[in-house]
């Protein structure tokens, strides 16, 4: 029980360690003086780009290329960091999620005057928080993760500090996000009281059964239900979803557009790995629950998206609607009644993940570009007649917005094709049915940006002006969902890889 | 009963009350004096439950730090008179939730569901007392989380800095 | 329960807990006199001299003032709160003393064994700094219940201060724990014992942190702004007069003395004899003997001095004279007086020695230092003292390291 630690478990970590030492590294120079008018911040925000590719470097240098494809599962710091194929899987979406954020920021945060450098390290923060989560194989370590991802999103989501609206938001997503992270916590220690354990792989192996046969069974299933519903306010599933858009609209867009990705897939990382490393031999309560989450979700998200103007607004409910589809997977893994089933289903959600990413990343960073001196650029209106003042902008939504629609040719459809699948291999047909409708309405709204770019006037004949950094991180969310929506097998062969191995105690 | 079990319900039931007054009291600062009491009540049943160092933590942290914060900003911005009317239809809602939520606790514990020997089996004594068995679990199994948890703080610092000063 | 076992656990405790409560307030009123009267000299002036002999009887008197003063409750105040705040900031300062050795060894009583100290827990310090966070409530509620902007403004004020200060006292005292391996008072002095030195040798960047960081605690001079007069009357307790002012007064003093305790306990090591470890020295453990005659001798002298016009010299000489009689009583065991002198006996005169010697120290500097600026003490709390005492742990941390790896080389 009580072995000290042993020094070789550092190198695991490795790549959060060179994210780590980076972040400091910006802070220290954060206080640099400013040189006359030029500030140190864009060289910030290149040493904080570099770093995440070399984090995402060292995992080669960890592995080397080869042994990259099919890592072992390595269990270092006492069962505390499991670092296998799956919490690798989403290490890379991270730190990819990370570099694209960079990207769009510097010119963004130049025009709302807040360029600093503590920007740059709280991202990096944040995404060290993300990357331990995707490794913590302990209700312990999930959850000072968590807290360490949270936190600096509550900060960054107020970093506008003159903006109201940014307070505000900041503020309404601090109170919910601790109050949801005080249910998730009283959920552990139900589940601990009647575990006796917080190790997951325990508590999947013997200790979940034990407890659903011993009396206290009822409050383990509490603490279950409480756990999902802390995740449930984290991944902004409906009805824990009142945060999201209020802390979308207001936050900064570029840490809008990283919140929306990064935050929700770490959410659903830590989801997957409680669900089906811990709970599994509930699956079919569980699955129930997250079903009710999952139409609740996509109905309302979809529904209420139609009504915004704000285009911020309308990616939040959007992007609740798109946490329901994913939650389908979950379903799948709950519910299937083989070992295949239940894989399809976690490959559909890594899947859905990775492109929701890109995908996302891309249509907000078009928001980014067209917020300008004295121009907010956060209302649908405001994408009128976008073809005309910048063809290619018009035509980068246009891609954005049809793969969020799920239009085959996409990556979208990719990934909303597998989720679908996976319902219906666990015999959940109507959930499938319910996605398929709610999809059909969400075409709706984002047709209506299509529309207002393709065949309204321009409103001004202002020219956009995207940075270097901003146009490359949208070029690569382009070739993204266009290649691999024409030629999806690399990611579906990535996300196959990389799914838990749920074997041991899968039946 | 033994004597444990006896000093247990009575320090459980003094927190429970005062934890009602917390939200029951009209006045602010009222409902601030009762969260310490059960602060202090929850810190006395650690020390039944053997846990001499998290109660010290218990009053030194919540207590003694984190309510005293709590005071500080309801005098710095005078709430009195600002609690309106109570919203009726959450109240009940939570109310039914709390109440269920008590009902289901009380159901396991008379099926017989819950530990009752007040940490009697725990025995310290051969790791060398509490506070080292709780250094040795931090520096050993849980050494992971400790680190990730010193970042956690580090954030939290950063964060206070970049919000609360003047430029940017 | 046999009749025994109900004296050890339940009478003797109870004995020792009354015996430190109802000693201490008297203690508390003599002091007071020793500040006034060290005041008045060190201001030239005279102090107290009108009830009884070179006002001996004051501190009685004050404390029948008070106790009969009328007892006045603002109007507009929270009576619940005005009425919980002195009891709140009595009753920590008190359980303090609870886990404070007045001396190492035991004394028997009646036949039963009798422990200089009520417990010894093994998270004493922790607990005493939890207790001393508790002491800020009564401050903080009196300021608030009396509904005055003075009380207010000295609660604000003090509330942050102590807030302040708790954190470089709790990491000063980090590093003795780390030296000692134990949070428990007699652990730590046992400790100091085997090492042979005083913690204040090697810790002395942690007692400088303590000390410092303890007078703000204690809201003394030079950091007694919560009850700056010449700019908030008298901070919290401005409206609180009678037995409720008195309760706050004891608990101030009870703190000052808990605080010196502490210091006492930690860097000085608690009940041992000046150099524990050299045994030529043993008849240091009889210290009263040559500090009895020493004081005496030296009063005698002075008063000499003071009657004839010869200043100083008398008083010295007689000092001299009282020290070297005392030594040679102490070496020779002459009259049996040194056989007489219990283990428990020695080790509390040399705790109280020690303790008041710090209790002096807070008197000389309310004499000697005018008071700090608001942001002059914040700046003084957190850019200096915590960072000070952080880098001390570090370095109490390394040191420990490195002497551990070459202890096993060698």
């Amino acid at each position: 029980m009580t072995s000290l630690f042993n020094p070789n478990d550092v190198r695991l970590i490795t790549p959060e360690l060179v994210l780590t030492i980076s972040a400091f590294l910006i802070l220290g120079l954060s206080v640099l003086p400013d040189l006359g008018r030029k500030t140190w911040a864009p060289v910030l925000a290149g040493l904080a780009c570099v770093s995440t590719l070399a984090s995402l470097l060292s995992f080669v240098w960890m592995f080397g290329l080869e042994a990259l494809r099919t890592p072992d599962m390595t269990i270092g710091f006492n069962g505390m960091f499991i670092l296998d194929a799956f919490s690798i899987f989403f290490k890379v979406v991270f730190l990819l999620a990370a570099m694209l954020t960079i990207l769009v920021s510097a010119r963004y945060l130049e025009v709302e005057r807040a360029h600093t450098g503590e920007y740059y390290a709280l991202i990096l923060f944040a995404v060290v928080g993300m990357m331990f989560l995707a490794s913590a194989g302990d209700f312990i370590t999930i959850f000072v993760s968590l807290e360490t991802m949270a936190l600096s999103f509550y900060i960054l989501v107020g970093f506008l500090k003159t903006n109201r609206k940014s307070n505000e938001a900041a503020l309404k997503y601090f109170l919910l996000g601790s109050f949801s992270t005080g249910i998730f916590l009283y959920g552990i220690s139900l589940v601990y009281g009647t575990t006796q354990t917080t190790v997951l792989g325990l508590i999947g192996i013997s200790r979940a059964k034990m407890a659903l046969q011993s009396p206290a069974a009822p409050i383990f299933v509490l603490g279950v239900i409480l756990v999902t519903v802390g995740l449930a306010f984290k991944i902004a599933a409906v009805p824990f979803h009142m945060w999201a858009p209020d802390a979308y609209e207001g936050a900064p867009t570029p840490v809008t557009a990283f919140l929306s990705t990064g935050s929700k897939a770490a959410a659903f990382v830590v989801l997957a790995r409680i669900f089906s490393m811990g709970f599994l031999p509930l699956g079919q309560r569980w699955a129930t629950l997250l079903a009710i989450l999952a139409v609740a979700s996509m109905t309302l998200g979809n529904v209420a998206a139609i009504l915004q103007e704000n285009i911020k607004r309308m990616l939040a409910y959007s992007s609740i609607a798109h946490a329901g589809y994913v939650l389908m997977g979950m379903i799948a893994v709950g519910l299937g009644d083989t070992v295949e089933t239940r894989e399809y289903g976690l490959k559909a959600v890594l899947l859905y993940l990775l492109v929701y990413t890109f995908v996302n990343i891309g249509a907000f960073a078009l928001v980014i570009i067209l917020r300008r001196e004295q121009v907010a650029g956060d209302r649908v209106a405001d994408f009128a007649g976008l073809s005309r003042r910048a063809p290619w902008a018009a035509f980068a939504m246009l891609v954005f917005m049809l793969s969020l629609a799920g239009i085959p040719a996409t990556a979208g459809f990719i990934g909303k094709w597998f989720l679908f699948g996976a319902v219906v291999k666990a015999h959940y047909a109507w959930l499938a049915v319910v996605a398929v409708i709610n999809s059909a309405i969400s075409l709706y709204y984002y047709a209506r940006v299509v529309v207002n770019m393709y065949m309204k006037a321009p409103e001004g004949a202002a020219r956009l002006a995207p940075s270097w950094g901003q146009r490359v991180a949208i070029g690569a969310c382009i070739a993204f969902t266009l290649v691999f929506g024409l030629y999806p097998q690399p990611i579906i062969a990535f996300a196959e890889r990389s799914i838990l191995a749920l074997a041991p105690w899968a039946s | 009963m033994t004597p444990a079990a006896v000093v247990f319900y009575i320090l459980a039931s003094l927190a429970l009350l005062s934890a009602v007054m917390v939200i029951w009291s009209r006045n602010v600062v009222h409902s601030a004096i009762y969260l310490v009491l059960t602060f202090l009540c929850v810190a006395g049943v650690y020390i039944v439950l053997r846990a001499e160092f998290v109660a010290a933590v218990q009053v030194l942290v919540y207590a003694g730090g984190i309510v005293v914060l709590f005071l500080f900003v309801i005098m710095l911005v005078n709430l009195a008179g600002t609690l309106g009317p109570r919203v009726r239809v959450h109240a009940t809602v939570s109310a039914i939730v709390g109440c269920a939520a008590v009902a289901l606790l009380l159901y396991v514990s008379a099926s017989g569901g819950l530990d009752t020997d007040f940490g009697a089996r725990i025995d310290l004594s051969a790791q060398g007392g509490n506070l080292q068995a709780v250094g040795w679990a931090l520096y050993s199994d849980y050494l992971l989380p400790f680190e990730i948890a010193s970042l956690l703080l580090l954030v939290a610092m950063i964060g206070a800095i970049v919000l609360a000063r003047q430029k940017y | 329960m046999g009749q025994d076992t109900l004296i050890r656990n339940v009478l003797i405790p109870t004995a020792q807990i009354l015996a430190v409560v109802l000693i201490l307030p008297l203690l508390i009123a003599y002091l007071q006199l020793v500040e006034r009267k060290v005041l008045g000299f060190m201001q030239a002036r005279l102090a107290p001299r009108r009830v009884g002999w070179h006002g001996l009887l004051q501190p009685i008197a004050d404390a029948v003032k008070l106790l009969i003063k009328e007892d006045v409750i603002p109007e507009k105040s929270d009576r619940f709160l005005f009425t919980l705040a002195p009891i709140a900031t009595v009753i920590p300062a008190l359980a303090a003393l609870a886990v404070i050795p007045f001396a190492g060894a035991p004394f028997t009583v009646f036949g039963y064994e009798v422990k200089p100290f009520i417990t010894d827990v093994n998270v004493a310090l922790l607990y005493l700094l939890a207790i001393s966070s508790l002491g800020i409530y009564g401050i903080i509620l009196g300021g608030w219940a009396s509904n005055s902007k003075y009380s207010l403004l000295g609660a604000l004020r003090s509330s942050a201060q102590m807030i302040s200060y708790e954190v470089p006292l709790g990491f000063a005292i980090i590093g003795v724990m780390m030296l000692a391996g134990s949070a428990s008072m007699v652990d730590i002095v046992e400790a100091q014992r085997k090492a042979g030195v005083w913690y204040v040798v090697p810790q002395l960047v942690g007692f400088f942190c303590y000390f410092i960081a303890a007078i703000a605690e204690t809201n003394r001079v030079p950091f007694d702004l919560p009850e700056a007069e010449a700019e908030l009357v008298a901070g919290f307790h401005t409206e609180y007069s009678g037995m409720k002012f008195a309760f706050f007064f004891l608990a101030e003093y009870t703190n000052m003395i808990v605080v010196s305790c502490i210091a006492t306990i930690l860097f000085f090591g608690g009940w041992l004899r000046p150099l524990p470890n050299v045994e030529s020295l043993w008849w240091l453990q009889n210290g009263w003997l040559i500090l009895l005659p020493l004081t005496l001798g030296g009063f005698a002298g002075w008063l000499f001095g003071q009657r004839t016009g010869r200043g100083l010299p008398p008083m010295i000489a007689g000092g001299g004279i009282g020290a070297a009689a005392g030594a040679i009583l102490a070496m020779s065991d002459l009259g049996g007086l040194a056989s007489l002198s219990l283990p428990a006996v020695s080790g509390a005169f040399w705790f109280f020695f020690k303790v008041s010697l710090f209790l002096f120290m807070y008197i000389w500097f309310r004499g000697t230092y005018p008071r700090y600026r608001y942001d002059q003490l914040m700046a003084l709390g957190w850019k200096w003292l915590i960072p000070l005492s952080v880098a001390n742990v570090i370095v109490t941390g390394l040191a420990i390291v490195v002497k551990g790896a070459v202890q096993g080389r060698g």
